[in-house]
């Protein structure tokens, strides 16, 4: 009796477990804004500030929309507001300024950007500084009978406004794909200058189209740098083999029939081996 | 008594199932021709109109069909697998169902398939799944396998009845129509039980009995493998094969319970069929409950965590559309078992009957909830925006099938435990009569006295 009794109870626990709706905790969750902020050269020596401002709440990341963002260069006390432009739905805030747009430096050729989000009535005001050095990057395609090859110059902008080669920096160099950019050398630039042979193999669009890009990344003094020219090197399109999966094959592959062959041959010769001892138990009798 | 008189008292003992109908018995069988007669008109409707005519539209191209078929296929793979291992064990207690276990086999592997034929637009086309099989694609492993492991079913239960075919043969005591007599003379071979003869029997018998477990496992594989190979959500699931294999043999012990109770009523083998019968085979049926349970939860709850998009759509559908089936197919029929057999009061004859039926009724609407569902929830949009075409329903035409596989299942086991004895009697003489475990001398006595009774 006792023990029915637990048995009952266990089974209805575990009932109640099974069949319970799922439970969702009503706690206020604590969001963690961020502000990130970063400046691109484009190959038309235009450049754009990239700002992005999103919330983390629990592991997932939530980007805040119509947030205004302020861009400014500032020199000590000098601020010049280069624009204000509001978040997209990623939480993105994109300034495009064209290469005519002069901007402060410092003794050592360093511009200082700076985004700025003003405080609301949900969120406190946030702001992000860097500082870099302005470089023209250009690209050289060379094609020669020993192959094709291509150069990257990096020149930084000094304090007097002339070029001047960097001492080194990575480069990257890649080509446009379907869906991102594929590296296709990630090299070293040494006194403003780096060199590499193209390969040879890469298929491009349908006449052999590349769109190649040389980037400098991320770096402490120039920050994101970027130039891209066309040209026809790629190989075009490679047809592929043939599909040649067995299974949409006329035949099956051969291990399915050896297999499916043992195991019917199986079968029937005990069949017939039990047919066989069925004539003889009838003779028998 | 010796043997030859415990054999003759046995005969007269089931005499009169095998010589005469009770009116009751008449009437059961013209209504069940009947049925089967309503079916043939659907199927014929169906054949002349074509599939419009059922539920079935572009999406659901398995409705009522497919899930009988796969159902009557999982109970007959699983009762020759019982019916195999019990031929593997040594005990008093099995002689008394074992007869039971594999006439459920042959019926069901004989109803199953006519099931996935009326699945097929062009029946005309038939043929050439064997004059152009592809042996790549599971349809024609499952046309492969259904076909060789009826053979092997119709083999092993021929190797079953042949003892008692001589007995019958035998025993002029009989009163049987001369054609019948001859059939039994033709199917006995010439068996004389010799011990010769008995030896090689036994020899090829448990051969057969190893190949039937091994065919079992591998045709439902094969059926399980028919879903799980595509990548329908609700089908692409690396454990449909043993998750089949589990509700299969569930079903198929469900089905032995309710056919033993059905047939201790009507034929009166209470001193055959006994308490104890019922109670391992409720003890099995809620252990295999526990494992059905089990994989259908792992199941469901992987596909839930995952949530991959259609999935979800698909058990939005089953919480919502179809929740009371989902609620009886995945949780009276794991629980009911239990509750049933855990409690000492409730473990009578009748209640392990009973829920032995409601697990007949859950595993099949289990098996719908596998098949409709999924069709229903394609990951290409469903073109036409018709309720018919959007949600499935069946119709008369259906309803009337499957009444038909019923009563043909019912038909034809009645017209069989007419033609040989529901309770194998060479089994009970060689077996548990002679250890006077399973039929003491009050049973023998009482046989006696009865039959002296009917004879004056």
């Amino acid at each position: 009796m006792k023990l029915s009794f637990k048995l009952n109870r266990a089974l209805l626990s575990i009932v109640a477990l099974l069949i319970a709706s799922p439970m969702h905790a009503q706690e206020e969750v604590e969001i963690d804004y961020t502000l990130t902020f970063k400046t691109v050269k484009n190959p038309d020596f235009s450049r754009s500030m990239i700002a992005e401002f999103y919330g983390m709440a629990d592991r997932d990341k939530y980007p805040i929309y119509q947030a205004e963002i302020t861009f400014l260069n500032v020199l000590d006390t000098q601020e010049v507001v280069l624009g204000t432009v509001k978040t997209d739905k990623e939480g993105i805030a994109k300034l495009d300024l064209t290469k005519e747009q002069n901007y402060l430096r410092d003794e050592d050729a360093y511009m200082t950007f700076r985004a700025v989000f003003e405080e609301t009535e949900g969120i406190d005001a946030f702001e992000e500084e860097l500082a870099i050095i302005d470089l023209n990057l250009t690209m050289e395609l060379n094609e020669s009978e020993d192959g094709r090859s291509i150069t990257a110059y990096a020149n930084m902008i000094n304090a007097e406004g002339e070029e001047e080669p960097i001492e080194e920096s990575d480069i990257y160099f890649k080509v446009q794909g379907m869906l991102g950019r594929l590296t296709v050398d990630p090299g070293w630039l040494e006194y403003g200058e780096y060199t590499f042979d193209f390969p040879d193999d890469i298929p491009g669009d349908k006449d052999g189209n590349l769109e190649i890009y040389a980037m400098i990344q991320d770096n402490y003094d120039y920050g994101d740098v970027t130039q891209k020219a066309a040209a026809q090197w790629g190989t075009g399109p490679i047809v592929s083999p043939a599909r040649t999966a067995k299974l949409w094959t006329e035949l099956g592959p051969e291990w399915m029939i050896a297999v499916l062959t043992v195991l019917l041959i199986a079968v029937w010769a005990n069949i017939i081996h039990t047919i066989y001892n069925l004539n003889q138990i009838k003779k028998e009798g | 008594m010796d043997k030859s008189e415990k054999k003759l008292a046995l005969v007269k003992e089931f005499a009169p199932m095998l010589e005469r109908s009770t009116k009751n018995s008449k009437i059961f069988m013209v209504f069940m021709l009947l049925v089967v007669l309503l079916g043939i008109y659907a199927a014929i409707r169906q054949m002349v109109d074509g599939q419009e005519v059922t539920g079935m539209r572009d999406n659901v191209v398995w409705g009522f069909y497919g899930v009988n078929f796969l159902y009557i296929l999982g109970v007959s793979y699983a009762a020759a697998f019982i019916s195999a291992i019990l031929h593997f064990i040594k005990t008093n207690w099995k002689s008394s169902i074992v007869r039971i276990v594999e006439i459920v086999t042959v019926l069901s592997l004989m109803i199953g398939p006519f099931f996935i034929f009326l699945c097929i637009g062009r029946l005309d086309r038939l043929h050439y799944l064997f004059m152009y099989p592809r042996i790549q694609s599971p349809i024609t492993w499952d046309v492969i396998a259904i076909t060789t492991d009826l053979v092997v079913c119709i083999v092993y239960l021929y190797l079953t009845f042949l003892p008692d075919f001589a007995i019958l043969r035998d025993h002029d005591e009989l009163k049987l129509p001369k054609w019948r007599k001859n059939l039994y003379r033709y199917l006995a071979i010439g068996y004389k039980d010799t011990p010769q003869q008995k030896a090689r029997l036994h020899k090829i018998t448990r051969s057969m009995s190893a190949m039937i477990i091994m065919m079992a496992i591998t045709v439902y594989t094969i059926l399980a493998w028919i879903f799980s190979l595509t990548l329908q959500p609700g089908w692409n699931s690396t454990i449909f094969a043993p998750y089949f294999m589990v509700a299969g043999i569930y079903a198929g012990l469900s089905v032995i319970i309710v056919s033993m109770y059905i047939l201790r009523r009507v034929y009166h083998l209470e001193d055959y069929i006994k308490r104890r019968h019922f109670t391992i085979a409720g003890y099995v049926m809620m252990i295999l409950a526990l494992l059905f349970g089990y994989l259908t939860f792992s199941e469901y709850f992987s596909r839930w965590y995952s949530n991959k998009t259609y999935d979800i759509q698909l058990l939005n559908s089953l919480f919502d559309r179809y929740f009371w089936y989902f609620i009886f197919g995945n949780y009276v029929t794991v629980f009911l078992p239990v509750v049933v057999i855990m409690i000492p009061k409730l473990r009578t004859i009748k209640l392990i009957s009973i829920t032995a039926a409601i697990a007949v009724l859950g595993i099949w609407i289990n098996r719908y909830l596998i098949v409709v569902p999924t069709l229903e929830n394609p990951y290409i949009p469903i073109q036409d925006n018709r309720m018919e075409f959007v949600y499935y329903s069946p119709t008369w035409v259906e309803w009337a099938l499957i009444a038909a596989g019923i009563g043909a299942f019912c038909l034809l086991f009645t017209l069989i435990t007419k033609f040989v004895p529901v309770i194998p009697i060479q089994e009970l003489l060689d077996g548990p009569v002679q250890k006077g475990k399973l039929l003491p001398k009050e049973t023998w006595e009482k046989m006696i006295v009865k039959q002296k009774t009917a004879e004056s």
